[in-house]
């Protein structure tokens, strides 16, 4: 039995429709649905002649410019699982993926000698600038009969961060990308091909690759694509540029951009803006709502379950929750036993839907853990459900989310350890204006001096071993660190003890108390 | 020594660069223009524990400038 191919269906509806319509803006490039269907069948034929075959794996490190699309198009064409991951990955987990999804070729831009030298000679290479490959696939034929994915085939992988530090591989089916574009795209958003989409995320993320190739193929939309990094005015110039009518970000770019306008009104050209990733603050959605009249809505899905699973709709968002359940999707709310909790009450999210991956890669133990038999899976995320509507309470895991990516505590607190000053520490989420971050806290050694100089002597020892979404934003020096009676630390101890200190201080209740 | 310089002071504790410090507009948005999220993030928590101020979710988002920083810290603090 097989199923369809979503390359082959996301690229034909479009040629027969509107050949010449722009599917892509890239800077001041544009590119037509013909040129993309053309030059992602011909990125198939040039795996074909590399030698890949339907089931072996190509990871793809490239930047959000038309390449990605070509390349990542032209995998599932051929049935080559295509493996993408974030072109800002440490070495360390690139050739930890590179190894762990046995990869037999690296697609790459020609700008990441990192990437290219890591990997070096130990598979072909195919390297590509923004337009797509520098040589080789002009010469190719298009690649005409797309491989009929059987039912257990797998599409395309993505790779989540994990608790211990290592990222999990969560490899998906073809119909992952097909059924949020009904789901959600559709039936909530209410997407069509007048659309102009704007991701902030990029592709290899799970949120960014749905918005930026599923949707705007599946509706014959047009999306604007951002090679660079997502600063606010860069982003404010860019809406300005191509006037999008939905712009998919997350809180942590929603705060920078309101943060960045010094003007009372912000006017934009969207009909809709969402948001996911993390948490919206119920303070942001406030404050974007009075300076551009718009409601955000924010969104909860993952790598895991492909797209949305609890969502707001237009009209109809709620400040401070992620919304309802998604019209095709199961939701469970349960305690340490995995009994339902009453409405009211905070529970574990159970979520299942036919857009769950089967498994994580090579991780039959963690696998087991976090995909139910049942076919739930166990999101880690601690939540409230009052009137329908979902609302974030944290984690089970002490994982931290910074700007929609994971941090592990563990991490950070290993890098800080192999500091000479340090005998012990603990890395928690603090309240960082209206979102969170790892917070530090440190006991030093005896004799040495709790100073400013330390603090930023630590900050700099984070930084030079980790990428900076991963240091604390705080180093604050304590006695001892609060641990079970078998010596496990608390994390949330902590969390709780800077914010009794600072409301005694500011002599109010905050959203540390929640 | 006023609080703006102050506040410049511990923009270069948490690690920017002088030459970008001096250079601050103290009435311009510093998102942006002098620091990306992270550093905002840490500016913030370096001002909460300074002046033993809490700047809570719906202040936060008001605090765009060292004008407004020095404003909230002599009201607050």
């Amino acid at each position: 039995m097989s199923r369809l191919n979503a390359a082959h269906e996301l690229l034909t509806r479009n040629l027969a429709l509107h050949p010449d319509k722009v599917a892509y803006f890239s800077e001041d490039k544009a590119l037509t649905f013909r040129d993309l269907n053309r030059a992602s069948r011909r990125f198939a034929r040039l795996l074909t002649k590399q030698g890949m075959g339907p089931g072996e794996r190509v990871l793809i490190v490239l930047p959000d410019s038309f390449a990605f699309p070509f390349a990542f198009l032209g995998c599932l064409l051929s049935g080559v699982v295509a493996v993408a991951v974030a072109a800002t990955l440490r070495e360390e987990d690139l050739a930890y993926i590179f190894e762990d999804c046995g990869a037999r070729l690296l697609v790459t831009h020609a700008e990441f000698t990192a990437s290219r030298s890591l990997i070096g000679d130990k598979v072909r290479q195919i390297v590509c600038d923004d337009d797509g490959p520098a040589e080789d696939s002009i010469s190719c034929d298009a690649f005409t009969n797309p491989y009929q994915p059987a039912v257990d085939d797998f599409a395309y992988m993505l790779y989540s961060s994990g608790s211990t530090g290592k990222p999990k591989g969560v490899p998906h089916r073809h119909e992952s990308l097909l059924l949020p574009c009904d789901l959600v795209g559709k039936a909530l958003l209410g997407i069509t091909g007048d659309d102009v989409l704007f991701s902030t995320s990029k592709f290899p993320f799970t949120y960014g690759l749905v918005n930026s190739l599923a949707f705007p193929l599946y509706f014959g939309a047009t999306a604007v694509l951002h090679p660079g990094k997502p600063d606010p005015l860069a982003i404010l110039e860019i809406i300005d540029r191509h006037k999008p009518s939905i712009f998919f970000s997350i809180p942590t770019i929603y705060a920078q951009i309101i943060l960045s306008w010094a003007d009372p009104v912000l006017k934009l050209p969207m009909r809709l803006c969402c948001s996911a990733g993390e948490a919206l603050p119920a303070a942001l959605f406030e404050e974007w709502q009075q300076l551009t009249g718009m409601e955000i809505l924010d969104g909860i899905g993952s790598t895991e379950m492909s797209y949305h699973f609890i969502s707001n709709m237009p009209g109809q968002a709620v400040a401070g929750s992620a919304g309802r359940l998604v019209p095709g999707y199961r939701a469970r709310l349960v305690d340490d036993n995995g009994n339902m909790v009453p409405e009211g009450s905070e529970g574990y999210l159970l979520v299942s839907g036919a857009t769950r991956s089967p498994c994580y890669w090579n991780q039959p133990q963690k696998s087991a853990e976090a995909m139910l038999p049942d076919g739930f899976f166990r999101t880690g995320d601690i939540f409230v459900e009052k009137n329908g509507f979902y609302f974030h309470r944290g984690r089970s895991d002490d994982m931290i989310k910074v700007g929609a990516l994971w941090v592990s505590p563990v991490e950070v607190e290993d890098a800080l350890r192999s500091h000479p000053a340090v005998a012990d520490c603990a890395v928690a989420a603090v309240s960082a204006g209206t979102l969170t971050s790892p917070g530090a806290f440190v006991v030093l050694k005896p004799g040495i001096e709790q100073t400013a100089a330390l603090a930023q002597e630590l900050r700099l020892h984070i930084l030079a071993r980790l990428p900076d979404y991963m240091c604390p934003v705080s180093f604050r020096f304590v006695e001892e660190l609060a641990r079970t009676s078998t010596g496990k630390l608390q994390r949330f101890r902590l969390r709780e003890k800077i914010c009794i200190e600072l409301n005694r201080k500011g002599g109010e209740e905050d959203e540390c108390s929640q | 020594m006023n609080v703006v310089n102050e506040l410049k002071e511990l923009m270069s504790k948490i690690g920017i660069q002088d030459s970008i410090v001096n250079e601050v507009n103290p009435a311009m948005p510093l998102a942006g223009r002098v620091m990306d999220s992270l550093a905002y993030s840490a500016f913030l928590a370096a001002v909460e524990e300074r002046y033993g101020i809490r700047i809570l979710d719906r202040y936060a988002l008001k605090l765009k400038s060292l004008n407004d920083f020095a404003n909230f810290i002599n009201t607050e603090a």
